[in-house]
């Protein structure tokens, strides 16, 4: 292959061409240059009109705030972001928990047992991957209100939980296929119970691979918009997604509260982001494969 | 021993989901009020009359659900179908509350009407006419929206003009205002009622409203008219004098160019009047112009009443409508009107004492009126109000010609009428 | 020696059931409801065979939202997926090495932000009066192309796919970042004593390379494509006119505006065959 790069070799130096190199950096630096601006500007702009009265937004959104309206967030928050807070936290955590423990669960089982039917039981939880939400909506917006659940929250933790098993279970499956197999035969040997070994050495050998999942699962939750804005009505039990926007339609034109209402609602998962970044990183890349 | 302790904070947590929604053991009697307005000053007068009927009906528990003008439209249908509907819920009239009522899914408050006269008789007739079908009532109306068009006093004031009476002096009116600077006139079409409101007007002052209460009917209407192009075509005129980007500005950013004095005429609903409260300058209000080469009587009033039905399915038929005459007593009439400043269905709730001059200007229109011309996008089928906004949109954005979109609106009215035969 | 042999059915149980009931249930009642016509309202219901799909085909707007659906693939592929790659090798580039770290997290925040927050965000940029957007055209005189983004038809959709790049780069861009670190730097080593310049090294070293973490971006951002409901929903909910309906949101139409749930059950079925198609599409390529 090396040759064959020498054949293509058009501009035929051997060292960097310190011209081209600089023109290369001058320009990449420019791109790299605007598209931080571009990502960074819209976030700034937001962040100093959400300290702004409406009035000012109008007559100058450029410029920083004359007056730092803090009173914006403090209204926002009580106008009900706080509520939709709360309520996007619960959905998430207890979707995140629920998740896991059935998708580990299920991973182990998968993993470890042989039985009749795995290899089809396998194919047929991996495939809800490819069923996207929408295909649903309408059958599960009908079951729900018959089960009863509608406007609730666990009208949106159990559709959540069934759309992110699939994906988390093959996750954590792949982890468990690495375990070594003589750690557990010690163990049975020890006399430990099946379920015994996978509480007390899969789970705890899992870790990593289970703070990547339920990083993915907040991830994905915290944002979910579809069945967020479908399945429940009440403006107490709305999530940020849903709640945001009948924020927006409650505001009629206080824009700089509506802005802080939005600053509210970015800082946790960025905050999130910033702390757990690694396995954020881990979780997408090899997420994004299995999917 | 760690792990113990998540397989029971697992079991709490769903022993408790169970618990937080198992079928609720209720007080005795619960009522489930659907409204439309999550927001002030509406929202207070609802919580205001749910508390003080509480205290006359303690044994009484009310479950009240606040969700917003369009989602709201989208979601009352499926709650409705749903087990449990609410006992009483909000309606636009036209055929948005007549498919309840056709459906089966209002109850029938006739006998109400008729037991107690007094209360029945203080309720403005004409608001109550449209919740009516086949002579019985289905509803009880709350309040009255009207559309007047809202001028700039000191614009006005300043450039010596007088409010325009006829459509040619509506027009010339306009092309002194641009040229001195302002806009005209206001349309935030970009959620598209707006634009429909518009053609409402139109519609009734070129065909007349016999003509147009046909058209709108699901079971008549042909819309061949040619009066349904022309009306689009005079939209049309008013495109030069309007903001600029009419689909890509919102109701609540016109309203807020309106109070800051930039537009100088505008639509309002007279259930907007408490959010221009801040506007500095002097403002009124005038009826929409005649269109003299037109069949429809200049004196009819772009509005309708708004309400709330009661659901077949309720079990306490009776406590729900006692919660809507007790609404509509011409004390919480008057109530209502000091709160929110909206017209209230309930004879001599506005009066002097209690409503501004203006106020008290409309409601004499509103009496003087002898009908109502409803909103297009509420008196119409789905199947009919889907393309004819669109088409209003189209025609905004100079995309199609008023020719093109009636007869998509042609098109859709006759498939209907074969549906519904 | 029974329970032993129950004892792995016990723990996929708890998946199976949920699976089966929020997925596998609705998928085929979404099927067979496909072939009814019926409105929530109402009690009867209707069944018409295949009419549903019929007039879908025949249906202007589902021709305009599958079209829309199909140029934002296209956009989101070559913007996201190729721009994606290009940046990440900037930024693994020895020379940014020291911001890279940073400008990655940087870029990657869109995507963090909830879709409501960048569209109501977004709303407010593309506002003609206050509106971002038009003031920096303004500013760097570019001002005769200020409008009203998201209220012309032919400026409406693009705007939204305009904000979908904004969302979803720098996310594709940290895939690529990983995958590019997983390339053995003694590749490259060789190269330079071949001396190959940046340009090829790039070429033909860094894109074979990381051809598996290319199929996974292409998938993610096609299937994002196909599926795009709320940026439309928030920006434009589908209008002006029908000029950014999306297959996503014409199925909430047709269920909750015009009260068509058995159209709507068609739409979807609609959405679900695209998307098994290029799962298998892709399935292919990738095995080969």
């Amino acid at each position: 292959m090396l040759e064959k790069l020498n054949k293509f070799n058009i501009f035929s130096f051997n060292k960097e061409n310190t011209l081209f190199s600089y023109i290369g950096i001058i320009f990449s630096s420019f791109v790299l240059l605007l598209l931080f601006l571009l990502v960074a500007y819209p976030l700034f702009w937001m962040i100093i009109n959400s300290f702004k009265a409406t009035r000012e937004i109008y007559s100058n959104s450029w410029a920083l705030p004359s007056n730092w309206l803090f009173s914006n967030y403090v209204e926002a928050w009580n106008m009900g972001v706080s509520k939709y807070f709360l309520n996007s936290t619960l959905v998430t955590i207890s979707t995140v928990i629920i998740t896991v423990s059935a998708s580990a669960l299920c991973a182990y089982g998968l993993a470890r047992f042989k039985f009749f039917g795995k290899k089809i039981i396998l194919a047929y939880i991996a495939a809800g991957l490819m069923f996207p939400p929408q295909v649903s909506l309408i059958p599960l917006y009908k079951m729900i209100q018959s089960i009863g659940i509608y406007d609730t929250h666990l009208a949106l933790i159990l559709p959540y939980t069934a759309f992110r098993i699939s994906l988390i279970m093959l996750l954590i499956r792949s982890f468990f296929l690495d375990i070594p197999k003589e750690i557990e035969e010690s163990a049975y040997l020890d006399g430990c119970s099946r379920l015994g070994i996978f509480f007390r050495i899969f789970l705890p050998l899992s870790r990593p691979i289970i703070v990547t999942s339920m990083v993915l699962i907040a991830y994905w939750a915290w944002n979910e918009f579809l069945f967020a804005i479908v399945f429940v009505d009440s403006d107490s039990v709305k999530t940020i997604t849903a709640g945001l926007l009948a924020f927006r339609d409650a505001l009629y034109t206080n824009w700089g509260v509506l802005m802080a209402g939005l600053v509210i609602s970015t800082i946790p998962i960025i905050m999130l982001f910033i702390f757990l970044q690694k396995y954020f990183v881990r979780g997408l890349a090899e997420g994004g494969i299995k999917g | 021993m760690k792990r113990l302790v998540i397989i029971s904070l697992v079991l709490c947590l769903s022993l408790s989901f169970f618990v937080m929604y198992s079928p609720e053991a209720h007080a005795e009697k619960t009522i489930t009020f659907l409204h439309r307005w999550p927001n002030e000053p509406f929202k207070g007068f609802f919580d205001y009359a749910v508390e003080e009927f509480k205290k006359e009906h303690p044994d009484v528990e009310f479950k009240v659900l606040r969700v917003l003008n369009e989602d709201y439209k989208q979601k009352i249908n499926v709650l409705l179908a749903s087990e449990n509907p609410p006992d009483i819920f909000f309606t636009w009239v036209g055929e948005y509350g007549n498919k309840f009522i056709r459906e089966g899914i209002a109850l029938d408050l006739s006998k109400y009407y008729e037991e107690d006269s007094d209360w029945a008789n203080n309720i403005i007739p004409s608001t109550v006419k449209p919740f009516t079908y086949k002579d019985k009532e289905y509803g009880v109306p709350i309040l009255m929206d009207v559309r007047m068009m809202a001028y700039n006093k000191d614009i006005f004031n300043e450039l010596n003009l007088e409010t325009p009476d006829t459509w040619d002096q509506l027009i010339d009116v306009s092309k002194k205002l641009k040229n001195n600077g302002y806009i005209p006139l206001g349309c935030g079409n970009k959620a598209p009622w707006n634009g429909a409101l518009y053609v409402t007007t139109l519609n009734q002052r070129v065909l007349g409203l016999d003509t147009v209460k046909e058209d709108y009917n699901r079971y008549t209407g042909d819309f061949e008219e040619t009066g349904y192009v022309e009306a689009l075509e005079r939209l049309e005129t008013l495109i030069p004098y309007m903001n600029k980007y009419p689909n890509a500005v919102s109701r609540e950013e016109e309203r807020s160019m309106f109070v800051n004095g930039q537009i100088a005429m505008m639509a309002l609903h007279t259930i907007e009047f408490p959010y221009v409260k801040d506007m500095q300058y002097e403002w009124g209000t005038f009826n929409f112009p005649e269109i003299e080469e037109g069949k429809g009587d200049p004196s009819v009033i772009t509005g309708a009443p708004e309400g709330f039905m009661i659901s077949k399915e309720t079990e306490h038929p009776e406590i729900a409508m006692e919660f809507l005459k007790f609404m509509t007593t011409p004390e919480m009439g008057k109530k209502w009107v000091e709160m929110t400043n909206v017209i209230s269905t309930t004879k001599g709730a506005v009066n002097e004492n209690n409503s501004t001059p203006l106020m008290v200007e409309v409601i004499k229109e509103v009496e003087k009126a002898q009908d109502m011309s409803i909103w297009l996008d509420t008196a119409t089928d789905a199947k009919i109000f889907q393309p004819y906004l669109a088409g209003i949109q189209q025609v905004l954005n100079k995309e199609k010609t008023p020719q093109q979109v009636m007869e998509e609106v042609r098109k859709a009215a006759d498939e209907l009428r074969k549906e519904v035969e | 020696m029974n329970n032993q042999k129950k004892l792995p059915y016990l723990f996929i149980l708890p998946g199976f059931i949920i699976v089966t009931t929020f997925i596998y249930y609705p998928v085929v009642k979404n099927l067979y409801w496909s072939f009814y016509k019926w409105s929530p309202l109402s009690q009867g219901r209707e069944f018409v065979k295949f009419s549903n799909y019929v007039q879908l085909f025949n249906d202007e707007i589902f021709i305009i939202a599958i079209k829309n659906n199909f140029v934002h693939a296209v956009i989101s592929l070559t913007i996201q997926v190729f721009g994606a790659l290009v940046l990440a090798a900037i930024l693994e580039d020895k020379i940014f090495r020291k911001i890279s770290g940073f400008l990655r997290s940087m870029y990657f925040i869109p995507t963090l932000i909830s879709i409501t927050v960048t569209g109501l965000l977004f709303s407010f940029i593309y506002n003609p009066q206050i509106g971002l957007l038009n003031e920096i055209l303004g500013l760097i005189g570019l001002g005769q192309f200020a409008t009203g983004w998201l209220g012309n038809s032919d400026t409406a959709f693009p705007s939204v796919i305009a904000m979908g790049q904004w969302i979803g780069t720098g996310y594709i861009t940290m895939l690529f970042v990983v995958a590019i670190q997983k390339i053995p730097q003694d590749l490259y080593d060789a190269a330079i004593v071949d001396g190959c310049n940046k340009i090829q090294k790039f070429l033909y070293i860094t894109v074979p390379q990381v051809k598996e973490m290319t199929f996974v971006a292409v998938i993610f951002t096609l299937s994002r494509s196909m599926l795009v409901f709320a940026d439309v929903f928030v920006l434009t909910g589908g209008g002006p006119g029908y000029s950014s309906q999306v297959l996503s949101t014409y199925l909430y139409n047709s269920a909750f505006i015009n009260n068509e749930m058995g159209y709507a059950s068609t739409i979807a079925m609609i959405i679900f065959i695209i998307t098994i198609l290029f799962y298998l599409l892709q399935a292919k390529i990738f095995s080969e």
